[in-house]
């Protein structure tokens, strides 16, 4: 017994680090950043004091447009238009990657399942500069795609009504091979019998699609969901680097928003209450997903 | 006869529909392709229009990213951030992981509350360091960039040592301690030596996210330790961007990444689930 209790101890001092870290670079600046988010404090104008003011960060978004020019609902529709769009280009084209492929030999696909690592390994703000060369209205490569077919030049990133499709389209192009690869190892990794049953019993195509094949990677299709979703929450990279929240605030998501509000005007505590209310469908997903993770039993 | 003629014929149909599947992918990595032709291009026919495909390749772009632009230092920062990094998340998460599951400390709740920093958005937790780095004077330094990298990052190692570390049998570990070894001679004589694979998966990863890691440094660095990520958005002047530079750059960042994928190619998958989905 007390062997064990000495053995307990020595497990604490090896967590102490990590704890440390966690609780200092982690927990206590979410903690402080709530207690930020309950005053009126800005860099710029310092001489302003760091006044108390309640709840009043929080209302504020949902009340006018702002120092961001954009309420809190109309960057919520934004960002839900691009996450939700996203999730479902990148799991559909994903899926149909992996059903095609999953067919053929391993070796046979083997180089092409590595060349498909490229994009979703560079750093983003490379991704979107090069997406942004396409997307040049003058002399970018994608208007020379539709000279050539003849059709009129696109303003890819000028157009408000285009560039959070632009946006978008960089994003599915630089993940998809996320879902398709996971997709893939899912589909490769299903029981052979099941699917040899399902032959024998006749069943087509599209019913061994939806009776084995759906069933059993549906595990993974809910991972995808929840870890790109999380992500695309919080993606300010591409935004960044693609359309910089414009033109006007046709692209401000709302972690962009926050960036915007905390390091670009310098008002700390309305970020703070801004960020803080990203927290809360990002926490939902992240709740989601430990459960997934810990239903496994490890 | 027959079955052999058709046993032919399904042969070549598969060569067929592989080579298109190739044929996609190459079009798919188009954008890259383009970038890395114009990284070599002269600089007035950079923005031609319509776009120049034979030109006299040149090297101007690479000198004056090197020269006048010291991107090299910009690599050089990248490098000793993302390796510093690399190094705390692997002694620190190996550490933490392995009494996870050795001593099943806190139960699930405190592995499961590490993990939670892994999808913090930075946004809410740097506002503060930033203040804090300020009166510090951390702001613009090495450390600074190291220590708020270090909450995602080890988060993830933690994590992915742990599934790793769980799946060692327990019963080497009950040999060893039969033979009077102590726990920590068995984490560094048998538990590291065993894991070593997994453990070079974890630190590519962290790696390659730090090195990555736009946000951190965008808002952490002002000159003295830019690193790569960074620096890229100098490539935007005032009113043109320099497009043959910053496809000098992409170039630069791609040609490690290819060998680091080419070596682990196997284990990116579950990397980038977190364990969920072993590849």
């Amino acid at each position: 017994m007390e062997k064990n209790v000495k053995k307990k101890k020595i497990g604490w001092i090896m967590v102490l680090p990590s704890l440390i870290i966690f609780l200092a670079l982690g927990l206590f600046p979410l903690i402080y950043s709530a207690y930020l988010s309950l005053h009126s404090y800005s860099l710029l104008d310092v001489a302003r004091g760091f006044n108390f003011v309640g709840l009043n960060n929080f209302i504020k978004p949902f009340r006018g447009a702002g120092l961001l020019g954009i309420t809190f609902l109309k960057s919520l529709s934004i960002t839900t238009i691009f996450v939700t769009v996203s999730l479902a280009l990148e799991i559909g084209l994903g899926l149909l990657a992996a059903i095609l492929i999953g067919r053929e030999r391993a070796r046979d696909v083997r180089g092409l399942k590595t060349l498909l690592f490229l994009p979703m390994l560079l750093p983003a703000v490379v991704v979107g500069y090069t997406w942004s060369f396409l997307y040049q209205r003058q002399y970018g490569f994608l208007n020379y795609l539709l000279s050539l077919v003849h059709l009129p030049p696109l303003r890819w990133l000028t157009r408000p009504s285009m560039a959070l499709g632009s946006l978008i389209i960089a994003n599915v192009w630089e993940w998809t091979p996320f879902s398709f690869l996971v997709l893939l190892a899912a589909i490769l990794s299903l029981p052979k019998e099941y699917l040899e049953a399902a032959d024998i019993d006749g069943a087509g195509g599209w019913q061994k699609f939806i009776y084995v094949v759906l069933p059993g990677i549906k595990r993974a299709i809910l991972i995808i969901l929840l870890i790109r979703g999380i992500e695309l929450i919080k993606t300010v990279d591409l935004v960044y680097s693609i359309t910089y929240g414009g033109p006007g605030v046709s692209t401000r998501t709302l972690t962009f928003g926050a960036y915007m509000l905390g390091f670009k005007h310098f008002e700390i505590g309305e970020a703070a209450a801004y960020a803080y209310l990203i927290l809360i469908p990002i926490n939902i997903l992240v709740l989601i997903f430990l459960n997934v993770l810990r239903e496994e039993g490890r | 006869m027959q079955s052999a003629n058709i046993g032919k014929r399904c042969e070549v149909t598969r060569k067929v529909r592989i080579g298109i599947y190739y044929c996609i992918a190459a079009l798919y990595l188009l954008p890259f392709v383009w970038i890395v032709i114009t990284s070599i291009k002269p600089a007035p026919l950079v923005a031609a229009r319509p776009p120049v495909w034979v030109f006299t390749p040149t090297f101007e772009h690479f000198i004056r990213l090197f020269i006048k632009l010291a991107f090299l230092e910009n690599v050089f920062n990248s490098f000793i951030i993302a390796s510093v990094t690399t190094g705390v998340c692997l002694v620190a998460g190996s550490l933490a992981a392995w009494s996870f599951v050795k001593y099943r400390l806190g139960k699930d709740f405190l592995p499961i509350w590490m993990l939670s920093n892994r999808f913090l958005p930075l946004v809410a937790i740097l506002l503060p360091v930033f203040l804090f780095y300020d009166r510090l004077g951390l702001l613009d330094t090495y450390a600074g960039v190291i220590l708020a990298n270090l909450t995602p990052n080890l988060a993830f190692a933690i994590w992915m040592l742990r599934s790793f570390f769980a799946e060692i049998p327990p019963e080497i570990d009950d040999a060893a301690t039969i033979d009077g070894c102590g726990d920590l001679k068995i984490l560094w004589h048998i538990t590291i030596p065993i894991a070593r694979p997994a453990i070079a998966v974890t630190a590519i990863f962290v790696f390659l996210f730090s090195w990555n890691e736009f946000f951190v440094p965008l808002v952490l660095t002002q000159r003295n330790v830019t690193p790569v990520t960074v620096a890229f958005t100098a490539f935007r002047g005032q009113f043109k961007m320099d497009w043959g530079g910053m496809g000098a750059g992409v170039v630069i960042c791609l040609v490690p990444l290819i060998v680091i994928i080419a070596i682990f190619h196997k284990q990116i998958v579950r990397g980038m689930t977190l364990g969920a989905v072993k590849g």
